[in-house]
């Protein structure tokens, strides 16, 4: 770009209007890349974390030792971010961009705050109740999991998504019928070692779902968006 | 009636400049230099013009070992693009009809 003091009303136009449309598209790249590394880093841990509490319920242990990995997850989320800005690390961030970044990180540390929580009031009381009940008893995860939903509705308003708004409350409706509905049926028809695994590997599940939705999805449609 | 062009933003690269950093909260000067495919001595200089306006502030520091140099609207700066545009606007009425 030259230095041109002569400039027509509608080329002074274009330039604002081109230079604002490519630190746009460039911003929306980098925040979408962010969610997206985010998204993917959470349903991988959550299928680690299944797996695990799969294996754990087969091999006779009734203790949800894969919910552990949780507390890595910023760590990695973290690690993974830095390491796929490394080639865009010029990129500023916008409005929305940060604002999303902040909601996101709000999300986490309220999540981790109950999960600590959690952890500790569960191991109090696992001294007086068997590993079964106390899971049943002091889960933290539809907590979690309903924070969750809330971050994807408020994701979408800030984003203008309208699909990510409606899938947080349609999400969370759902969320608390199926939970009901099938702790119902589990400690109706199933033995307490199918009532511990679903106990275990639900959340897991739910959290896969809500990281693809809320977190890969968005990200992915940012990061190509045109 | 024509409202007067701010001089120091009626310019191909200065405006570029300051339309890349409304948007924006900071930017760095190799992302500016990326977006208006400028050459580093030309917006150096062009980016000194607007500092010494007061409509950007430029801080030097440092990323890790590396300079880093980056550049934020100042209030003075905002004021003075919004005054543009809306000039712009009347020429661009005017023009039209």
């Amino acid at each position: 770009m030259e230095e041109n003091s002569n400039l027509t009303a509608e080329r002074s136009l274009e330039i604002i209007t081109e230079q604002i449309e490519r630190s746009r598209q460039a911003v929306s790249k980098y925040t979408g890349w962010s969610l997206f590394v985010a998204g993917f880093c959470t349903m991988g841990i959550s299928v680690v974390i299944a797996i695990i509490n799969i294996v754990a319920v087969n091999a006779g242990i009734f203790l949800p030792f894969g919910h552990l990995l949780w507390a890595l997850l910023p760590v990695v989320i973290w690690c993974f971010i830095r390491n796929a800005h490394k080639e865009n690390e010029h990129v500023p961030v916008n409005f929305v961009g940060t604002l999303v970044n902040k909601i996101w990180w709000t999300f986490a540390v309220f999540a981790f705050g109950i999960y600590v929580f959690g952890s500790i009031v569960s191991g109090m009381v696992s001294m007086f109740y068997s590993p079964i009940e106390v899971g049943v008893m002091f889960s933290i995860s539809p907590i979690i999991i309903l924070l969750m939903m809330m971050t994807i509705s408020i994701t979408g308003h800030v984003l203008k998504k309208h699909w990510m708004v409606w899938f947080g409350i349609t999400g969370s409706l759902l969320f608390v019928i199926i939970s009901i509905v099938a702790g119902f049926l589990l400690s109706r028809f199933c033995t307490p070692q199918t009532v511990a695994l679903w106990s275990y590997v639900a959340p897991c599940l739910y959290i896969f779902i809500c990281a693809f939705v809320g977190l890969t999805l968005p990200g992915w449609l940012l990061k190509k968006q045109k | 009636m024509f409202q007067p062009l701010d001089p120091l933003l009626h310019a191909e690269l200065r405006l570029a400049v300051m339309s890349l950093l409304i948007s924006a909260d900071e930017a760095e000067f190799p992302y500016i230099k990326e977006q208006t495919g400028a050459t580093a001595g030309n917006l150096s200089v062009q980016v000194d013009k607007l500092s010494t306006a007061g409509y950007i502030e430029v801080e030097k520091t440092f990323k890790g070992k590396r300079p880093c140099t980056i550049c934020r609207i100042t209030d003075k700066g905002r004021q003075a693009f919004e005054t543009y545009v809306e000039a712009l606007k009347s020429y661009l009425s005017v023009s039209k009809s």
